[in-house]
């Protein structure tokens, strides 16, 4: 299996770059940070040993979304490759189950606020057709759509796949 | 585990079915579709022999997102249960690899269409508040959204 060391500070991986593997931590702790390093820079998540990180990256290759800092010296990660997946998911099932068990809840997630645009465009088309006033509800969602979609304008593709828990992902 | 043999058109599951098993393709194809049977009938997904489908039921226990359809005459599938899962699949990192592949696909698919969704509404508020009326093209987004949600069973937040 191949594993990783790094120092305090040391930068494991960067918004931005291409990568085809995830991290498992063994020891130590890693920070994920929209931004590191920067005046608006933000501290995601710490994560411990036990913890995986950047498994979408594993799937197929992708683009970080969050940078990736040791936050100790000493901390060490098995980093698993398409090439390492049998080994590794030989070894810790139960980890790759854990991981499938995020995915599809993170399916799951964006599959109910994508219905949930679903009712808020039905109830605006519902208003248009009798010519009654929106409800306060209504326009509550309406609101909030238009936010979102205003963010991910501002932010990219980023800010929806990153959506429910996993910038780092 | 039931392995099973299968007609042409022999529905595997329907689309809002509660789930318990993951597929396995042995022989033939299987097509996956959305509103199967309906005017909006869509085949999303052509699943060969290698290949699972029904994955996200075992996984988190939701109910079908789609029906799923013998292609061919003699189809066979290899139905695992959720309490099989983890003994079927120990041998077969590749198929576990393949899950979560198909998994990633699903996720940025529906990121996707919720972003347009997005938009669709954005764009017909910003229409409505500067007094234009909606183009066609944005109006027939929004009925393909009312659409989807009325036959969603209403499963929004």
């Amino acid at each position: 299996m191949d594993r990783a060391t790094f120092q305090k500070g040391d930068i494991i991986f960067q918004q931005g770059d291409l990568t085809h593997c995830m991290y498992d931590i063994v020891r130590g702790r890693v920070g994920i940070y929209d931004r590191y390093g920067t005046p608006e820079g933000k501290l995601l998540a710490t994560l411990g040993a036990g913890s995986c990180f950047g498994e979408m990256g594993l799937v197929e290759a992708s683009l970080r979304s969050a940078d990736a800092v040791a936050l100790e010296d000493g901390t060490e990660v098995t980093v698993v490759t398409p090439e390492t997946f049998s080994a590794y998911f030989r070894d810790c099932p139960e980890k790759v189950y854990g991981i499938m068990s995020q995915m599809s809840g993170r399916i799951r997630s964006m599959t109910k606020e994508y219905l949930t645009v679903c009712r808020t465009a039905a109830g605006m088309l519902e208003a248009q057709e009798t010519g009654n006033r929106e409800s306060g509800g209504l326009k509550r969602d309406i609101k909030r759509v238009c936010e979102v979609y205003a963010e991910a304008v501002r932010n990219g593709w980023r800010s929806f796949r990153d959506l429910h828990g996993g910038a780092w992902r | 585990m039931e392995n099973l043999i299968l007609k042409k058109g022999a529905v595997i599951f329907r689309q809002g079915s509660p789930s318990g098993c993951i597929y396995d393709v042995t022989w033939g194809v299987v097509g996956i579709y959305d509103r199967y049977g309906e005017p909006g009938e869509t085949l999303l997904d052509e699943v060969r022999a290698g290949e699972c489908f029904g994955e996200m039921g075992v996984i988190e226990g939701c109910p079908h997102s789609a029906t799923a359809v013998a292609l061919e005459k003699g189809t066979c599938v290899k139905a695992v249960t959720q309490a099989e899962f983890e003994a079927y699949f120990r041998e077969k990192p590749a198929k576990v690899m393949a899950i979560m592949q198909n998994m990633s696909r699903r996720l940025r698919e529906v990121s996707q269409k919720y972003l347009q969704a997005c938009r669709a509404v954005a764009e017909s508020t910003e229409a409505a508040r500067e007094g234009r009326p909606p183009d066609d093209r944005l109006h027939r987004d929004l009925e393909e959204l009312a659409k989807t949600y009325r036959s969603s069973g209403h499963r929004g937040a």
